[in-house]
């Protein structure tokens, strides 16, 4: 003898508007197999749930239906209550009756009603036949992969080290510190961005329980939240990093050169290199694009010169395997490819440079030392164009989106150029100027101010080389005059853009990526450094443009969420999974070509397939490939749902 | 008609004149329009406020100093009181009528005008006139 609790909420409104829930009540008081008929206005309040708990210890309730909203909001919620009150949670179900009855009939009450009634009908026959279940359990590995070595993969293997937890940080150049390094200052305080960030990166490259791999890559990764497994090509540098000092002297001897890539262009380095002076590590590798011996065969003056013979011009890339519980990606991003939007000249005009390569000019470190000269001819310029949303904010020829940091990066880079030409003059082209952030908008209003900076509403339609000078055409919309200014160099703020490689490493990952190629959050308010696969979270530029104060707390944020996974004894997953029925099981193997999430195979002593318990996500695939029907999902079988729609019709 | 920019023309010995003489930070100025929205005659402006500061800006001044706009200001300082960045800007429409007047520029030539006139009209209203409208005469 069954006996069942029902639970009408009135959502305040939201039902009771629409369904006649005293009438629904009193229908099923009557009704077989049900204890007890009640209503509530709230029943996800504290007195809804004590309704329910006090009715499963008194009545001795063994089911439960609550009608309510959608499952996806309070079925854990109620299955919890019932937990606390001693029943089996996988013996509470949900009747959505708001999302699909009351919200979408509210102009056909007594139809509601009556739909409402046969909802509820159908979770009675479900929750007839559904079985108590417990979860399933499973062993973590504490150990988490960081992919990505800038500011945000930083921030969180440092933050899941310092908790006591092993990290991988995996790198694809050959020292850490990403864009950030490539800086000179940022906003809005106008502090060195290597000063701040190189006690991060040295941090991370001393801490006992970071693996830093550099000059390597993600290349396949296996297995779920908790327990994946992971293969990382280390790319051969040529030098045995064991043997190096990184005393520099292979840098300084070596005779090729060629176009610097952390310099984006504007200044040179040598064929073995290290990436910046503040390298971590601070170990060189040979570029075989520009090297003489592997390019034509001779040179080896490296190897000559190496007081400790770590020169190895036979070194292999090679894949290491790693097992770690948790990954998060901090893959950074690119600006968009400038020669898109061919108008402004870039490529063409040598004066037309990106904002990175403004950074690389303004850096001490940079190819003029920190001077401000133009690329052509090295002159001091004395007027300069800042033009942002340079493809952003741009559908027809870049990206519709705003990349967030343009216009406090263009405003940071004015400024900074009249700190060193104090009689130059800054125009600022712009469309709106975002300066969200915590002191920004007054960074802002403090640059136009005492910098004396010219912001200009308007779009630049184009830049032509007239001589030494640029020619701008532009508009300034505030008085709606066409503006020409003839400008000795131009800085274009380039739309933000994910790293080369995101899609493909998201697909390695089998996580989802949006239309351009960042990584999609679980929830763009609610889960925003989760990724859509269990046990994959987000930091940083990999999910959306932001500038380095978000970086940091997304990345902060993702080190948190995977302490929270590895505070967890064993991890718990719902049992609401497939099983198989091994008497009608013919080992016919469909299902494991089925199944989305390599969770089936086939046991090969027992020729039957079985579940991967961890990795079944319950989806039914298998359950509709099978053609013995010998794949069933737990408290959802066939029979259980032919019960219910008999019920409905 | 397009504005050609420049260095110098942004630092002209105008523009330094406004800047000075108004004592006020022109630069500072972000276009939000409240001193025209509150002004009680921007309507018979041929120059509203803010696009007055907004040609400061650019150092687009003879076309300030031409305009009928600057008479026609009465300083009742109402747009440098509602003024969110405490420009008064005011005190900018007084530097460009100070300019107006060094440069001598007279509408009203007294020599045109009849005794009648001259014995009807308040001798403020004939000084005033001298600058203000060529409807005077």
């Amino acid at each position: 003898m069954k006996k069942i609790g029902l639970f009408i909420c009135h959502c305040g409104s939201n039902i009771a508007g629409t369904i006649d829930i005293p009438e629904v009540k009193k229908f099923f008081s009557e009704y077989d197999d049900i204890e007890i008929s009640d209503d509530y206005k709230y029943m996800c309040s504290e007195p809804g749930q004590k309704k329910l708990r006090d009715a499963i210890v008194e009545r001795g309730l063994n089911g439960v239906v609550v009608a309510c909203c959608s499952p996806r909001m309070h079925e854990i919620t109620f299955r919890n209550a019932a937990v606390s009150a001693g029943l089996n949670p996988y013996k509470v179900e949900i009747a959505n009756i708001r999302e699909q009855c009351s919200w979408v009939h509210q102009k056909e009450k007594d139809k509601a009603t009556k739909k409402s009634i046969d909802i509820i009908k159908t979770m009675i026959e479900k929750v007839k036949r559904d079985e108590a279940l417990q979860p399933i359990e499973f062993d973590i590995t504490k150990r988490a992969l960081v992919i990505g070595g800038g500011i945000a993969g930083i921030t969180a293997a440092v933050d899941i080290a310092n908790a006591g937890y092993e990290v991988v940080l995996v790198e694809k150049r050959h020292s850490i510190g990403g864009k950030m390094l490539e800086l000179s200052e940022t906003f809005p305080t106008l502090d060195c961005a290597q000063c701040t960030l190189t006690p991060k990166t040295v941090e991370a490259g001393r801490h006992p329980k970071i693996k830093l791999m550099v000059y390597s890559e993600v290349e396949e990764v296996k297995g779920y939240i908790g327990n994946f497994d992971v293969k990382i090509r280390r790319k051969a540098s040529y030098v045995d990093w064991n043997k190096c000092t990184g005393c520099g002297l292979c840098q300084e001897k070596c005779p090729s050169k060629t176009e610097s890539e952390f310099d984006h262009g504007l200044g040179e380095r040598k064929a073995i290199y290290t990436l910046s002076p503040q390298a971590v590590p601070n170990k060189p590798i040979i570029d075989k694009n520009s090297c003489r011996f592997f390019r034509e065969g001779k040179c080896r003056v490296c190897e000559k010169v190496c007081p400790v013979q770590a020169i190895n011009y036979e070194m292999k890339d090679e894949v290491i395997e790693e097992k770690v519980g948790a990954i998060v990606v901090a893959t950074g991003y690119e600006i968009l490819e400038t020669e898109k939007i061919p108008e402004y000249g870039y490529g063409m005009y040598k004066d037309v440079i990106d904002g990175l390569q403004f950074e690389r000019l303004n850096s001490a470190s940079g190819p003029t030392a920190g001077e401000i000269r133009r690329p052509s001819d090295g002159k001091v310029p004395k007027e300069v164009v800042f033009i942002k949303c340079v493809g952003s904010r741009d559908p027809e020829k870049g990206i519709p989106y705003c990349s967030r940091i343009c216009c406090m990066y263009l405003g940071k880079h004015a400024r900074l150029y009249k700190h060193k030409v104090p009689d130059g003059q800054a125009y600022l082209f712009y469309m709106d100027i975002r300066s969200f952030g915590k002191g920004y908008e007054e960074f802002i209003q403090q640059s136009m101010e005492e910098a004396n900076l010219l912001y200009i509403r308007g779009r630049v339609a184009r830049i032509m080389q007239e001589g030494d000078k640029l020619v701008v055409w532009g508009v300034d919309t505030l008085s709606g005059r066409k503006v020409e200014i003839k400008a000795d160099m131009v800085v274009l703020g380039t739309a933000v853009v994910p790293s080369k490689g995101a899609t493909e490493l998201a697909k390695v990952l089998r996580t989802a990526t949006d239309e351009y190629g960042f990584f999609n959050e679980a929830h763009i308010k609610l889960k925003p450094v989760e990724s859509m696969t269990g046990g994959i979270y987000l930091a940083g530029c990999a999910q959306a443009p932001k500038d380095i104060p978000d970086t940091v707390a997304q990345a902060g944020a993702a080190a948190a969420k995977v302490l929270s996974l590895f505070g967890q004894e064993k991890m718990v997953q719902e049992p609401l999974i497939a099983c198989v029925d091994t008497d009608l099981c013919s080992g016919c193997g469909v299902c494991v070509t089925a199944c989305p999430f390599d969770a089936r195979m086939l046991d090969v002593d027992e020729k039957i397939s079985i579940v991967n318990e961890a990795l079944c996500q319950g989806c039914g695939a298998c359950v509709s490939a099978c053609p013995n029907k010998a794949c069933q999902l737990r408290n959802a079988s066939p029979k259980t749902y032919m019960a219910m729609v008999d019920k409905y019709l | 008609m397009k504005i050609i920019l420049d260095k110098e023309k942004l630092n002209s010995s105008y523009v330094q004149a406004i800047k000075e003489m108004s004592m006020q930070k022109v630069m500072s100025c972000y276009q939000c329009g409240k001193c025209t929205a509150g002004c009680p005659i921007a309507d018979f402006m041929d120059v509203v406020p803010n696009e007055m500061m907004r040609l400061v800006m650019l150092g687009e001044i003879e076309k300030l100093i031409s305009s009928k706009a600057i008479w026609l200001c009465t300083s009742c300082f109402q747009c440098g009181t509602r003024c969110p960045k405490g420009i008064e800007v005011h005190r900018v429409f007084e530097a460009l009528r100070s300019i107006a007047l060094r440069e001598g520029k007279n509408y009203t030539n007294i020599e045109k005008l009849s005794e009648e006139q001259l014995e009807a009209i308040p001798q403020q209203g004939i000084i005033a006139g001298f600058r203000k409208f060529e409807s005077l005469e």
